[in-house]
């Protein structure tokens, strides 16, 4: 029998002799049971216990280990994230979009895109329909797939066997993501404005967009640069096809492109380049250089010329402007003037035989007479014998030091009629000046006239005032050239010389002679014979002041230079001519009692009247030494140089 | 006096005919408007506005107001709305405000409208916006500012938009000889008036400030097609 112990013994039928242990935990055979020890059962009950409490954690972990080991060896991990590039519609009709993968895991990974629109229901999540026409790893929503104006939520899902990812999603709406195709048929012709080249560039708009109903407006923009230049020129063209291009290089190949953007949208991308070259052209630019060139010599050839007159300016000077000699009477010592030794001078002059004072009266004295109309005669009275005068005329004569220079010649003709015992100079005037005034010397008798004429530029009037003297202008001059008479005629008159010597010198000058005539008064000038012309070099020119009623020339030399009169000098003298020799000279007489030299009036039309006691045959007139005539003195015969009486007035 | 009577009276009527003579050259000037060519090209006299000025005014102001929305929503976005929130958009959400009928969005179905349609939907969509912008204009003042130049654009916006009103219902009486009488703006937004918190408002009014850039575009995109329509009737279909 089995003991009952611990362990319930049922007793075997089958196994006489033997017990089976039957627990709870486990059920060991009796038959092992006996047959084995009871130690050794024991034994491999609690092992087995052992085992399973130690084995089941680090088994896991030993398989989770080997399992993780073998899966990376072999490579394979879920996709990386995708990125949504962009979404774009050519048209406001249609839009696609664009994705980057991410990494694949080593699997094979598809995309795919979802996108909800908005208004809709948000559990609404609508597929990509088209996968394909847009290239690789995008997605195209054609017309019916595409509503503006709402947003689209896209986003891109990468999946593969291990694993999906999606990327951040991307919102669209369609109105605002239009960026159209490139412009097409790009065309550029040459025209020319004016003879300058212009660019004329056509196109049409991509021909996907519809401009014409409205549904979408373009701006565009050209571009060109030349072929080899480094920089695009860029020009806007708003919403026309066509644009002028102006400022071409000619010569060169110009690269052209165009773009289009719409409204509110992205430009599209530059078109393909159209080429067109600029032929050669004379460009209007180059006259203006050739103007430059010509303007530039100009400039350097007068610079040249100044340069070369700056240097040899003396020289030009005296060239252009020959000095005017001084004062030069041939045989006539200016020293002698300054030593104040009169005789000397006077013999000097040639003056021999001077006839010394005596009455007017025994003179045959020619006057000329001037009137002051235009018929004004100068009327040579030849009463008088003893005037003297010398007037002298160095008109045939003139050397080269006559200082006449620009002066226009006048000559001075005085013919003394032959015959008559009265000749008259006259001395047609112009009243209106500017024209000439001629002296005409007229014969009673004969009808003679003596000639002057002369042509001023600025004539006198010759005025009919009665105290006023004309005096003429320092541009016109008479020059006393020529005086001479017929010689018979006067010869038994009183010769009367007009001689007129220059006693200054200025290069422009003329000694003018002037006729003045008061209103009632007649300035006379007689010359009788012929006036010889005394180797003087210069032509001096007196005036005749006045012509008292004594029928008596009143000379007045005149000189220009209004500035240098010495105030105390400023007066007439007043002389009477008393004969002329030679045919040239005119002597005068000399007044002793004249009062001409307390005058000192001044004025250019001012005349003085010194009061002239000049009666016939008297010699009158007085000159006063002058400082600025060099001291000339007058000898007590009358005899003046006239030279002395040349005052500026 | 008596005697004086024809006199003044003469003169009066010699001051009149001066005038007259005076002012018949500028007859014309001084009383009519514009001279106006109808379709042979001859001088008429018009007293309003053709048909094809008055589409390009609107038109001009439809895209001038598109042009300020645009530059208001981007200077509320950067000064406003914080980087996290420019995905949202609060677009999925769906604030803008729904129509009294859904206008399609796409080109076929646009091309479909009749031109009484579209310019029924143009005018009603420029009524609808005008009240909101005005409150915009409202809740803008709460801002610093900063705000002042959206404030500005808004303000200007919202006149544009009453001008512009005004040009489509002329259009509506010249190209449909409908008479339509100005439309009471209704009080529609009353859910507004609580103050909100900064964040919603923010975020409110940038969603006004895009729907109503959606909806100028809108407009414009009507108008155009609608002059097209109206210049060259068969090549507007044609795409």
């Amino acid at each position: 029998m089995c003991k009952k112990g611990k362990h319930t013994w049922k007793p075997n039928p089958q196994h006489m002799g033997g017990c089976r242990w039957f627990t709870k935990d486990s059920l060991v055979s009796f038959s092992e049971a006996f047959s084995s020890k009871p130690s050794v059962l024991e034994k491999s009950l609690k092992r087995a216990e052992r085992m399973k409490e130690a084995c089941g954690a680090k088994c896991v972990l030993f398989l989770l280990f080997v399992l993780t080991w073998l899966v990376e060896n072999a490579g394979h991990t879920s996709p990386g994230k995708p990125v949504l590039l962009r979404c774009r519609s050519p048209e406001k009709e249609t839009f696609a979009c664009w994705w980057q993968p991410g990494s694949d895991g080593g699997l094979s990974t598809n995309y795919s895109l979802y996108y909800t629109m908005e208004g809709s229901r948000e559990d609404a999540v609508h597929e990509c329909p088209d996968y394909k026409t847009a290239g690789l790893n995008s997605c195209y929503f054609n017309k019916t797939y595409t509503s503006l104006w709402i947003t689209y939520t896209i986003s891109v899902v990468a999946q593969n066997a291990l694993g999906n990812k999606s990327s951040d999603p991307m919102f669209v709406d369609v109105a605002y993501i239009v960026q159209p195709h490139k412009p097409e048929n790009i065309s550029a012709e040459l025209r020319t404005q004016d003879q300058k080249p212009y660019l004329m560039v056509k196109w049409d708009p991509p021909h996907k967009a519809d401009t014409k109903s409205g549904w979408i407006t373009l701006q565009y923009e050209i571009r060109l640069k030349p072929e080899k230049g480094a920089e695009w020129e860029s020009h806007y063209a708003g919403q026309q096809k066509q644009f002028n291009v102006f400022s071409l290089h000619p010569g060169e190949v110009y690269l052209v492109q165009v773009r289009c953007k719409p409204d509110h949208g992205f430009w599209s991308e530059w078109s393909s380049t159209t080429y067109i070259e600029i032929p050669d052209y004379f460009r209007p630019r180059d006259t203006s250089v050739w103007i430059l060139i010509a303007v530039l010599l100009s400039v350097c050839i007068f610079l040249i010329l100044a340069w070369t007159v700056a240097i040899k300016c003396n020289r030009i000077k005296s060239y252009l402007l020959p000095p005017v000699p001084g004062p030069k009477i041939i045989g006539f010592d200016t020293q002698l003037l300054k030593s104040g030794k009169s005789e000397d001078l006077l013999n000097a002059l040639g003056c021999q035989g001077f006839p010394p004072t005596s009455d007017c009266e025994d003179l045959m004295v020619e006057f000329l007479e001037v009137d002051d109309s235009d018929e004004q005669k100068l009327v040579m009275n030849e009463g008088e014998d003893d005037l003297e005068g010398r007037v002298k005329s160095s008109g045939n004569d003139v050397d080269k030091d006559s200082g006449r220079g620009s002066c226009d010649s006048h000559t001075l003709l005085l013919e003394v009629s032959n015959s008559s015992t009265k000749t008259y100079a006259q001395v047609g005037g112009n009243s209106n000046n500017k024209g000439s005034v001629k002296l005409s010397r007229k014969s009673s008798t004969n009808g003679k006239l003596l000639s002057f004429e002369t042509a001023g530029e600025k004539t006198n009037t010759w005025p009919t005032a009665n105290s006023s003297f004309l005096l003429a202008r320092q541009s016109s001059c008479y020059n006393i050239s020529k005086i001479h008479r017929e010689a018979s005629s006067l010869a038994n008159k009183a010769d009367m010389y007009g001689n007129i010597s220059s006693a200054q010198s200025k290069s422009k000058e003329c000694r003018e002679l002037h006729s003045t005539v008061s209103g009632d008064q007649k300035t006379w000038f007689a010359s009788k014979k012929h006036i010889p012309l005394l180797p003087f070099k210069s032509v001096e020119y007196v005036e005749v002041q006045k012509l008292n009623q004594q029928s008596m020339l009143i000379l007045k030399p005149k000189t220009e230079g209004h500035k240098s009169v010495p105030p105390e000098f400023i007066g007439q003298e007043y002389t009477k001519v008393s004969g002329v020799v030679s045919d040239r000279v005119l002597l005068l007489l000399r007044d002793t009692g004249a009062q001409g030299s307390s005058n000192t009036q001044e004025g250019e039309n001012q005349a003085v009247h010194p009061s002239l006691q000049c009666q016939v045959g008297k010699m009158v007139g007085t000159f006063p030494a002058s400082p600025a005539l060099e001291g000339m003195q007058l000898a007590a015969s009358g005899y003046v140089d006239t030279a002395a009486l040349l005052q500026s007035f | 006096m008596s005697e004086a009577y024809p006199g003044l009276v003469l003169l009066l009527v010699l001051q009149v005919c001066a005038w007259v003579l005076l002012l018949w050259r500028c007859w014309g000037v001084l009383g009519y408007p514009l001279d106006c060519k109808d379709e042979q090209g001859s001088i008429i006299s018009c007293t309003s506005i053709s048909l094809e000025k008055l589409l390009d005014r609107v038109i001009q102001h439809a895209e001038l107001i598109y042009h300020v929305s645009e530059e208001s929503c981007t200077l509320f976005e950067e000064m406003f709305v914080p980087v996290s929130m420019h995905t949202q958009q609060n677009r999925a959400r769906n604030t803008c405000i729904t129509k009294a009928f859904p206008i399609p969005g796409s080109k076929s179905e646009i091309q479909k409208i009749s031109d009484k349609w579209l310019l029924h939907s143009v005018l009603m969509l420029v009524q609808s916006w005008i009240e909101p912008l005005v409150y915009l204009q409202k809740t803008l003042d709460r801002y610093d500012d900063a705000a002042d130049t959206i404030l500005n654009k808004t303000k200007w916006v919202t006149n544009k938009l009453s001008s512009l009103e005004q040009g489509i219902v002329e259009l509506i009486r010249k190209m449909l000889d409908e008479g339509l009488l100005a439309v009471e703006h209704q009080q529609t937004l009353t859910r507004f008036d609580a103050q909100p918190e900064v964040v919603e408002s923010i975020l409110r009014d940038y969603a006004v400030l895009t729907c109503f850039k959606k909806d100028a575009h809108k407009m414009e995109v009507f108008l155009k097609l609608l002059k097209c329509r109206h210049t060259d009737k068969m090549s507007c279909y044609i795409s």
